[in-house]
């Protein structure tokens, strides 16, 4: 069964190139939101497997988001994976210490990458 | 003459002046009267001179004058036959008695004008040391205000500055009592009866001898506080009025009519402070302006290059990896050639991001010194021991600084040490920030010899910070900040 994804980004351009590359390599995006709001209700209706979350969302912090997300509600509390087109060295603090179960730069980002990511939160 | 005269003298001291000038020539007299016979008359009324010098310079021009008539009275009494008489009945005793009077009158006056003087003098003196080294204005104003009131008959001073919105307001203050000093920073307007008013239309000194018919505010406020005769002197910077001295006494007491003179010589004193200070002040400002805007735009390029051309490129490198995953397998060239220009853009990516770095730490804005210091430590190239004790966010400039400090020092263990271990310690508990980075390398650091640490200084002094570099030869080098962090 193919990774239901939610994408959350504010930039345009970004998305759609993203839904373009993940849904080739066989993951299903179920939607896109560009603010934190709008992610979390689409969290809420959807129930994504995973959540991608841009560490910068204009105004929004990305990490604010991952830790609302993670915190979730009872019947629902999806991974989160951070994104950034920055690398990841230069947040490594930031990520560490946010409840995301991992990160990808946004330039290396791949189906095979984020499988790998909940597939080994899900073992463990 | 006996301008000098005027200085204000402690009570205790003036206590003393009168007793020494009522006791110290009878018991010259009374010291003597076993050799009166073999001294005579005219040795007397020479050491009687002594006492005269001496109530003149601690007690000023009355006593002396009382201490020459005591000198005259002991004279005649105990020295000059008939004794036990103030009669005289020598002649060349009169004649020598009178010349005492004379000539310790004008000794005594003249002591009592040259000790004045060398008070004046000393005073200036030391404003205008305080004024020529560093200190701030507000600490030249209130020496001001106190020397001025030690060395007049005053009661208190006052300095008021003109404000731009038609006000006086007052800067700094001293009063004898220690009570009496309007707040600082308090606005009061003017126009009616008050020496803000005068000064203000003419540019001269003024003199009010009572507030009691005052019709405007700072005037009023005279009253109330008890102020009767007062003398200000203008205190012009660069031609333009900017405030008044005030010298005002709180007795029935009238202020001498040399004050206007003698006020005068410490607000030109006043004036070079101020704009002494002013340029100073608008120098620090402009520095740390400068600055500023240099952070300012690094982190606005830096946003930019992030926010545009970075996000752009990155989508078009996945939009590369799409188009590939698109080409029939038998077009193994088109294929290759794809691959190639994703991970010529990859490159690109990596280098725009190492270039963004440089110019500005995401880390730093994103989540503060603390998460930024790490990251630094992590990255060195010489082993870090981090001691960090910074949780909270301070304001940007402060962290800007202190990032680049450690990231400067780091920097130079890797470049000059020859290290093994840098210390790193960051502390922004209280109100300052306190860092030390401390190497165990060859020493001998020298701001003079690049461009660095002498940044660095600059840096840390824009924020009102202090740094200090030890590196002697042979014992590895420290660097010592300090910045305050209650400035906005
Ligand atoms: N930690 C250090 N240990 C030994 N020498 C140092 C150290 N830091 C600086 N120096 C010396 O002081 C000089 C000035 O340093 P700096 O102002 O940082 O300029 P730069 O690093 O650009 O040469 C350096 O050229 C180097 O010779
Ligand atoms: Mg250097």
């Amino acid at each position: 069964m193919p990774i239901r994804l939610l994408i959350v980004d504010d930039n345009a351009h970004f998305l759609e190139a993203a839904r373009r590359l993940l849904e080739r390599q066989g993951m299903t995006v179920v939607g896109v939101a560009s603010t934190t709001l709008d992610a979390l209700r689409r969290a809420e209706e959807l129930r994504p497997d995973v959540t991608l979350v841009d560490i910068e969302l204009g105004h929004e912090s990305g990490f604010d988001l991952a830790r609302r997300l993670a915190e979730g509600t009872e019947a629902h509390r999806p991974p989160v994976i951070l994104i950034s087109a920055y690398p990841e060295q230069d947040l490594a603090d930031l990520i560490d210490a946010s409840p995301a179960v991992g990160f990808l730069a946004k330039s290396g980002l791949s189906g095979g990458a984020i499988f790998e990511l909940v597939g080994r939160t899900d073992k463990g | 003459m006996l301008g000098a005269s005027l200085r204000h003298r402690s009570a205790a001291r003036r206590v003393a002046a009168w007793v020494l000038a009522v006791a110290g020539p009878a018991l010259v007299g009374l010291g003597l009267l076993p050799f009166r016979s073999s001294i005579g008359l005219a040795a007397l009324l020479f050491t009687l001179l002594l006492p005269v010098v001496g109530v003149a310079l601690i007690g000023g021009a009355r006593p002396a004058l009382t201490a020459v008539g005591v000198g005259f009275v002991t004279a005649a009494f105990l020295f000059a036959p008939p004794y036990g008489s103030v009669r005289i009945h020598r002649q060349g005793d009169l004649v020598a008695v009178i010349a005492f009077v004379v000539v310790g009158a004008a000794v005594g006056i003249l002591v009592v004008n040259l000790s004045g003087l060398a008070d004046e003098q000393a005073a200036l003196r030391r404003l205008a040391t305080l004024a020529a080294r560093a200190a701030s204005p507000d600490e030249v104003f209130a020496a001001v205000t106190e020397e001025v009131g030690t060395l007049l008959p005053a009661d208190t001073t006052r300095l008021l500055r003109y404000e731009p919105d038609g006000t006086v307001s007052s800067v700094a203050g001293w009063s004898r009592s220690g009570a009496h000093i309007p707040p600082f920073g308090d606005r009061k307007g003017f126009g009616g009866k008050s020496l803000s008013t005068f000064i203000w239309q003419t540019g001269r000194p003024a003199r009010v001898d009572s507030y009691a018919d005052a019709s405007d505010p700072v005037g009023a406020a005279a009253h109330e506080e008890g102020l009767r005769s007062s003398v200000g002197t203008p205190v012009i910077v660069e031609g333009r009025l900017w405030g008044i001295v005030v010298a005002a006494s709180t007795s029935d007491r009238r202020l001498p009519r040399c004050t206007e003179a003698r006020l005068a010589a410490f607000t030109v004193l006043v004036a070079t402070a101020i704009a002494n200070a002013e340029s100073r002040a608008e120098l620090a400002a402009s520095r740390a302006r400068v600055v500023a805007a240099g952070d300012e735009t690094r982190r606005r390029i830096e946003r930019d290059l992030h926010d545009g051309t970075q996000q752009r490129l990155v989508s078009l490198g996945l939009e590369l990896r799409a188009a590939e995953t698109m080409v029939p397998a038998e077009l193994t060239e088109l294929r290759e050639q794809l691959s190639g220009a994703t991970k010529g853009l990859g490159d690109v990516v990596e280098n725009l991001q190492e270039i963004s770095r440089g110019i500005h730490p995401a880390i730093l804005s994103k989540g503060g010194l603390g998460p930024a210091i790490k990251t630094l430590a992590r990255r060195s190239a010489v082993p870090v021991q981090l001691d960090l004790r910074a949780e909270r966010r301070l304001p940007e400039r402060i962290e800007v600084a202190a990032y680049y400090i450690v990231s400067e020092a780091l920097t130079n263990a890797a470049k000059h040490a020859h290290a093994s271990v840098v210390h790193v310690d960051v502390k922004a508990q209280d109100a300052v920030v306190r860092l030390s980075i401390r190497d165990d390398g060859i020493g001998g650091a020298d701001p003079t010899q690049g461009s660095g640490l002498i940044g660095l200084r600059d840096r840390v002094e824009t924020v009102g910070g202090r740094m200090e570099i030890a590196s002697a030869a042979g014992t590895g080098t420290s660097l010592l900040v300090t910045i305050p962090i209650n400035l906005s």
